[in-house]
């Protein structure tokens, strides 16, 4: 069998659906609800992002330091040299991640469902 | 009656088939990929391939045997693996089987092969948003996956339509052919 131009409309009609379906990832998007802060891959604690609030997590570098204000949070002030993390600026939507991985600091935002956890299969 | 003859030429070429299919998934899994997720998927040339020749059950047959059989051999029998390999494979073949009974005229094996790749991913990231990952920041995900599957399919089919070409060369015959000729 040779391609016929049955395939080659359908190969163009695949690459357009294809690229349709990436504005789709941002309408899935969730809005948080918590903030999960890890140091050293330990959960330290679980915060609002209702309330504006300043956190902070010790890691083996030092002190990060992290803002919620107005549904978001990111981190303001980190020891690490390349400040990569306070870089990443706001997070505010479900599964967004802020992190100082020198300092081995992890900032999570949990939806609904998210706990921390993606899945477990077993 | 049924002919003897004529059924067990049958399942011998059936068998060759899910032979063939289950060879090229051995031989996809030895290869390195960048995601779990993410296969070739080259074990769909032998559906594609009894598709031509034999006809649309023998294809959801050949579908059926390779993914029983290969999930007993690589030890995924009746895990979370097969039951998706399962329900993609079957629904694939099914789809690949009517667009290919109905619309021949408008496609060759790369657009059949397409549309099997497509309803493959698209039933698998169902399953498994409903069954294990139940976040919808899976489908963020989705554009990646349907692209691969797109360049699988569409590789997978040039190598079908090679493969049908070839054959239906040696035969001197037209493709549409071939299948009445098995017979």
């Amino acid at each position: 069998m040779t391609i016929t131009k049955g395939d080659k409309i359908l190969i163009a009609i695949v690459l357009v659906v294809n690229l349709l379906s990436v504005p789709f990832i941002f309408a899935v998007q969730e809005e948080g609800v918590d903030v999960l802060v890890e140091a050293d891959n330990k959960l330290t604690g679980k915060y609002s992002l209702k309330k504006n609030q300043l956190i902070s997590a010790v890691g083996p570098l030092g002190i990060s330091e992290i803002e919620i204000k107005d549904g978001q949070a990111r981190i303001v002030q980190s020891p690490c040299l390349r400040k990569v993390c306070i870089k990443m600026g706001w997070i505010k939507h479900s599964g967004e991640i802020a992190a100082c991985v020198p300092n081995k600091v992890v900032v999570r935002v949990a939806g609904e469902n998210l706990n921390g956890m993606d899945a477990v299969v077993g | 009656m049924i002919d003897t003859t004529q059924n067990t030429r049958r399942i011998v070429y059936i068998s060759l088939l899910v032979a063939m299919s289950i060879v090229l998934h051995t031989l996809e899994q030895m290869i390195p990929l960048p995601s779990p997720w993410i296969k070739l998927g080259i074990s769909n040339i032998a559906t594609l391939l009894a598709l031509v020749l034999l006809g649309f059950q023998e294809a959801i047959i050949v579908t059926l045997l390779r993914v029983l059989i290969g999930s007993i051999l690589f030890g995924t029998f009746l895990s979370p693996t097969f039951m998706l390999s399962l329900m993609g494979g079957i629904s694939s073949a099914i789809v690949m089987g009517l667009f290919y009974k109905f619309f021949q005229r408008y496609f060759s094996l790369i657009g059949i092969s397409l549309f099997g790749a497509y309803v493959h991913t698209t039933v698998v990231i169902m399953l498994v948003y409903y069954f294990i990952i139940h976040h919808k920041e899976l489908f963020y995900l989705l554009p990646v996956f349907l692209f691969f599957s797109a360049v699988t399919g569409i590789i997978n089919g040039v190598i079908a339509n090679k493969l049908v070409t070839k054959i239906a060369e040696e035969k001197g015959l037209g493709v549409n052919l071939l299948q009445k000729d098995f017979y």
